[in-house]
């Protein structure tokens, strides 16, 4: 019995190539034959590890950007360590402009699909808004813009003060993001164990379940500063869908997306559900502009069989034709 | 579930994550909880609050209590390193003695050496000894002479122990006793943390024993989906009630606080101490936040440089075909 847990943990189903690094973070271009023109970019939660957009083949959403017969880049946050504390949200922007300026001088483009999952649509947000002429189209996958929400995680950021927890413990470390994420449905995700042990012996079941807590507990930091004006400014202010959010000084105005987007939304994501991205989603002036609801939550919507059915392929097909 | 065997467990530890592996084990045990108590359910038995349920609670809610009560028990560790004022007071009162005592057992330990000595030099063949032998002894006289300098100066040395909140600065000082402030406030939200969580474990224990007894669960798997929807929406409503959310922002606040005063007094006491070697960690903070904002301003200059290199060489290009005459004709 126990060999069916012993599962051999492989994530990465896609060959991909370490292009540029820069201390903490790094570019990572994926090998594959693109028919179309504008390469995509995706940028990731830095909360968690970007391999969840390419767990295994089946569920691969890199696999599906490849086989569409598009250029797939990825940008890697990172393991945050303590002297990593004052990286601020400003550098994660500029290493996103820094990334869209490295692959436009690469394949000879003037701009490029920049996709954002979760806090990493959040920061595609913030740079398409700056710089709207390097996005010819955003993709944003369960992305939190609007953080007055009624849901726990959120009503919990509310009653924290993130700078006492820079202040004692440097950065914001995953475990503990771990703990909360688990303790928003203790029963629910705490007890979720049940499910294998009574399936002991469906191996793919299983492999699954494990490729999954692989994932889940491989939890980066959040360096201290970022987590400070991510709780700060995004979630006590809602800064970013007021327009009051400032990068550099400069304002980040949401008028500016006029670009194509496409937002896809889970109903019963539990972090960031879809009231966090509808607001953002009205309010913005694009004419050309998608919305995808999954039926699945913020982590099924990427990884679920029934989302790269019904979902991806739309999702795909619509970065498809724009490229 | 066949049981896993003591090699396999250590075998799947390596394997999973840490916490999958802590979660799997607490799963199975609560699985095996909950067929005893569907077993006697569907035997007719009505079903009461009781130690299963009580151990349940205990296998459910480990895995989050765990992380507070270690901070929790980390004040032992402040209390450790403190010397206990009465225990110091009690030696100093007691010094005289103390000191005939010590006096004793050197004695003592002369004593034996010089025998042991003696016995080797009758019993034992002549060792030749070495120049590396020669230098470790001469080493040990010279450190014993100071060691029986020091004790010649005959230093109140409990004293100065016994005075040490008067030794440490007024700030160092300030920081332990914010630091024990903020600590008996965290435990204090804690231990209401932790009522709120078992208060609503009873009632959900309660709603579904009232459930599981009024009806016939016909599987064991409607059994326990009862157990986790019923806890699940009893969880809901406490998580994001008014009060709990009070009580877990207090008690992070109050944690992260205790921690923060903890480090920031042995820093304090650290930085005072004139032969310490070591930076603190509030040092290296500093230079990493000056290195961080150095590169700033150096990736900004480049980027400058770039910008300007790419305003130049069009401009070039255009004199260059001006001159040879290209850009004429």
């Amino acid at each position: 019995m126990i060999d069916n847990f012993l599962v051999e943990f492989k994530p990465w189903s896609c060959e991909f190539e370490v292009v540029h690094k820069d201390w903490l973070f790094s570019l990572m271009h994926f090998k594959g034959k693109p028919k179309y023109k504008t390469p995509v970019l995706i940028s990731y939660a830095y909360i968690n590890r970007p391999f969840i957009m390419d767990l295994y083949d089946e569920v691969s959403v890199v696999r599906k950007l490849i086989n569409a017969g598009l250029d797939v880049w990825m940008i890697d946050w990172g393991y945050p360590k303590r002297s990593d504390k004052f990286f601020k949200i400003k550098d994660y922007i500029d290493y996103i402009d820094f990334c869209v300026d490295f692959i436009k001088s690469q394949k000879g483009v003037s701009h490029i699909t920049l996709h954002g999952y979760c806090l990493g649509a959040t920061l595609s947000i913030i740079y398409s808004s700056l710089n709207p002429e390097k996005i010819k189209n955003l993709v944003l996958q369960a992305a939190p813009v609007n953080f007055h929400t009624e849901n726990t995680i959120t009503l919990w950021a509310m009653h924290i003060d993130p700078v006492k927890i820079s202040r004692a413990l440097g950065n914001m470390p995953g475990e503990l993001l771990n703990i909360a994420f688990l303790l928003v449905e203790p029963v629910k995700l705490g007890l979720k164990y049940l499910n294998i042990i009574d399936n002991v012996e469906n191996k793919k079941l299983i492999k699954d379940f494990f490729y999954m807590d692989h994932w889940i507990f491989d939890s980066p930091a959040v360096p201290g500063y970022v987590y400070e004006e991510q709780i700060s400014n995004w979630y006590h202010k809602n800064e970013i869908i007021r327009g009051e959010y400032k990068l550099n000084g400069k304002k980040v105005d949401l008028n500016n997306i006029t670009m194509p987007v496409l937002a896809i939304v889970a109903e019963k994501d539990n972090l960031t559900p879809p009231e966090t991205t509808l607001p953002f989603f009205e309010k913005i002036p694009s004419k050309d502009k998608k919305l995808l609801i999954s039926d699945k939550g913020h982590v099924g919507l990427t990884v679920s069989r029934s989302s790269h059915k019904k979902i991806w392929p739309q999702a795909v097909d619509w970065i498809v034709k724009r490229s | 579930m066949e049981e896993l065997r003591r090699e396999e467990l250590i075998e799947l530890f390596k394997a999973l994550p840490k916490e999958s592996f802590e979660l799997l084990l607490r799963n199975i045990s609560i699985r095996e909880r909950l067929e005893d108590l569907w077993k006697e359910h569907a035997s007719g038995k009505k079903l009461g609050y009781g130690e299963r349920f009580e151990a349940l609670f205990e296998e459910v809610f480990r895995f989050f209590f765990r992380p507070l009560e270690i901070t929790l028990r980390g004040f032992r560790q402040l209390r450790f390193l403190l010397p206990l004022p009465e225990l110091l007071e009690s030696w100093e009162s007691q010094w005289e003695l103390i000191r005939a005592w010590r006096d004793f057992i050197d004695s003592l330990f002369s004593h034996f050496s010089l025998m042991t000595e003696l016995s080797l030099g009758i019993t034992a063949p002549a060792v030749v000894k070495s120049m590396m032998d020669n230098f470790r002894e001469s080493w040990k006289e010279r450190v014993d002479r100071y060691y029986r300098h020091y004790y010649l100066l005959d230093v109140e040395e409990l004293r100065v122990y016994t005075d040490y909140p008067l030794i440490l600065t007024k700030k160092t000082t300030q920081y332990l006793l914010n630091a024990l402030d903020e600590w008996e406030q965290f435990s204090g939200y804690y231990m209401e943390f932790k009522d709120l969580i078992r208060n609503t474990y009873k009632a959900s224990i309660r709603e579904f024993i009232e459930v599981a007894n009024s009806k016939r669960f016909d599987s064991f798997q409607s059994f326990r989906d009862a157990f986790i929807n019923i806890s699940n929406q009893k969880f809901d409503s406490l998580l994001r009630s008014k009060r709990y959310l009070e009580v877990q922002g207090n008690m992070v606040s109050h944690l992260m606080d205790y921690l923060y005063r903890t480090r920031r007094f042995f820093e304090e006491m650290f930085e005072n101490n004139p032969i310490n070697p070591f930076a603190t960690v509030g040092h290296v903070d500093e230079a990493h936040k000056r290195i961080m904002d150095l590169r700033r301003k150096v990736m900004e200059l480049e980027k400058r440089i770039n910008e300007l290199e790419a305003e130049r060489l069009p401009a070039e290009k255009t004199k260059s075909r001006k001159q040879t005459g290209g850009g004429a004709k």
